[in-house]
């Protein structure tokens, strides 16, 4: 069971996180989502011990990471976005180095990295000279290091970066396998692959926490919400400008994507109940000789639009639509 | 500690840095040797270290400037930082760690006063003394020379701030013998590292040097670990 409490991290006086709060029980994936600067990687530098918190507690299984670090650090295992990793080992001899850090029995040692090695499909470049290895090869042994000691809580940042799909599909798969036996927090910018992964998601943005539940529930809370997806040719200033007239007062326009600067999306949030199809579709068609109206499309809020929402119009990396903000109105 | 320490060792005879250190410790030392010794027939082994001791200093930062930069460099001070072990622990398993590589050129020139002997010049407290006083000096460098290396992610700025502080060290031995005021004259003095050291070239132990080194690598030491600890709440 982790319990992160008031946690709060402040760098030369910026505050980079912010009274962040929330518990993960024992076999439980956890997503940590947001965009870049958005403090994950200091709060998962924290919750592995790399970082001391300004404030706020760090509790697993009951020990206090301020309290004692070894004990508390001797139950994660921690990959971070850069695979710490010495290049002029063999992959054997840094998992040994690994194990002799993490206590493992000189005995065990030779056990213990074959078991790791076999979890991640390495032992094929057992031997091999790290520096010499693909990218995708070493983020695999940094993953085979932090599952060095069976820790019960695993901390991935960004785990499947430099790796090729079908590599990704097996870390995946590997990550669902381990949620079964220890507490897994992996932060991504991919909202796809945390929705196949976790159960739990986490959602920081500027340093605070802003939803914390499983995606289910977080998008019930945000279901109040109706989007309007508009697509439209040609004045695009004109078209903006009457949607924004629109939403006055009542929802927020997005500027979604101007693909071939020809064609223009917007989306709009209203709140339930205040459809606003109908308005849009008469406001443009009095200007249709300077505004062609491709769609109008209804939907219901997906993670990726609360997310996006959430963190302000502005997309995820990898998302599948880039966007601007719209520069409307708040709801 | 013993992984991290076994870990120093391999790293330092993978990269090279390791054979590159023995050979100019060995190749230097037998040059000084040589020219105090050989050429001159002096059975005097005082001679050798008067000169070896300086040169001892300026061979140190080769070992040391990668101890922590290149660690910071390859990020792999996460993996460190991060692994069930205290920063005392990481800072000492590096510390004794590169001591003992220093170690072993230091017993290879043993040879050295074996010869002598060899020849009927036997001075077996002079030669415990002077080994003494090196081993003193070099562990004082060594902990100063991890702690430069701990302020930078570059191996050749930490080199060139080592190199540095070593020379401010020695240039203060040269001008305490040239200054007059007696408070200045102190001061030079206790700057001058390499200095200290001659106490024990006459095979005397000189208690005050002594803790005079130990309180150097001591200060040192516990000045990396307060580094490692800063970097952790800032």
């Amino acid at each position: 069971m982790l319990q992160v409490s008031n946690l709060h991290k402040t760098y030369n006086g910026i505050h980079s996180v912010k009274d962040v709060s929330f518990m993960a029980g024992d076999h439980e994936a956890v997503a940590l989502l947001g965009q870049n600067g958005a403090g994950k990687s200091t709060t998962m530098r924290m919750l592995a011990g790399y970082l001391a918190p300004t404030s706020g507690s760090i509790r697993l299984d009951g020990l206090d990471m301020a309290e004692d670090p070894c004990k508390t650090k001797g139950r994660i295992g921690y990959l971070p976005e850069i695979p710490p990793l010495y290049p002029d080992c063999t992959v054997m001899e840094h998992l040994r180095f690994v194990c002799a850090l993490r206590n493992i029995p000189q005995r065990g040692i030779q056990r213990e990295c074959e078991r790791v090695c076999g979890l991640l499909n390495i032992t094929p470049v057992a031997g091999r000279i790290i520096g010499r290895l693909s990218k995708g090869y070493r983020q695999r042994v940094g993953f085979a290091a932090a599952l060095v000691g069976k820790p019960s809580l695993l901390i991935l940042d960004e785990p499947t970066v430099g790796l090729d799909p079908q590599q990704v599909i097996e870390i995946r798969r590997l990550i669902l396998e381990l949620a079964t036996q220890m507490t897994v927090l992996i932060s991504s910018h991919i909202l796809s692959e945390i929705a196949s992964v976790c159960t739990h998601l986490l959602i920081l943005h500027h340093g605070e926490l802003l939803a914390d539940g499983s995606a289910e529930e977080i998008t019930d809370r945000y279901r109040e919400h109706s989007l309007l997806d508009v697509a439209v040719r040609g004045d695009h200033a004109l078209a903006q400008a009457e949607l924004t007239r629109l939403v006055k007062g009542m929802g927020t326009l997005t500027v979604e994507a101007r693909p071939a600067q020809e064609e223009a999306r917007f989306l709009l949030r209203t709140p339930k109940g205040r459809e606003m199809a109908e308005t849009v579709f008469q406001a443009l068609a009095a200007h249709k000789e300077r505004v062609s109206l491709l769609s109008l499309t209804q939907r219901t809020p997906s993670l990726e639009d609360i997310f996006i929402d959430m963190t302000q119009g502005q997309p995820l990396v990898g998302a599948s639509r880039h966007g601007e903000e719209g520069g409307c109105d708040q709801p | 500690m013993n992984g991290l320490f076994v870990k120093e060792w391999r790293h330092l005879f993978k990269t090279m840095t390791g054979y590159v250190f023995l050979a100019m410790y060995l190749a230097l030392s037998g040059a000084v040797f040589a020219i105090t010794n050989l050429f001159p027939q002096s059975g005097d082994i005082k001679s050798y270290f008067s000169v070896f001791n300086t040169v001892a200093v300026l061979i140190v930062p080769i070992l040391t400037m990668g101890s922590f930069s290149e660690e910071r460099k390859q990020k792999t001070d996460e993996l460190l930082l991060t692994a069930p072990v205290s920063l005392t622990a990481v800072v000492l398993g590096k510390y004794l760690a590169t001591l003992t590589i220093f170690l072993v050129p230091m017993a290879i020139t043993l040879v050295y006063p074996l010869t002598l002997s060899i020849f009927g010049m036997d001075a077996l407290a002079a030669t415990v003394g002077n080994y003494l006083g090196l081993l003193l000096l070099a562990g004082a460098c060594i902990a100063m020379g991890q702690f430069l290396s701990l302020l930078t992610d570059s191996q050749f700025v930490s080199a060139m701030m080592t190199y540095s502080l070593f020379a401010l060290c020695l240039f203060a031995g040269t001008g305490a013998s040239m200054v007059t005021d007696p408070f200045l004259k102190n001061a030079l003095s206790f700057l001058a590292i390499a200095k200290h050291s001659e106490g024990f070239s006459y095979g005397v132990f000189e208690a005050v040097e002594a803790v005079y080194y130990l309180s150097v690598t001591a200060l040192f030491l516990f000045l990396n670990i307060y580094v490692l600890e800063r970097r952790r709440l800032v």
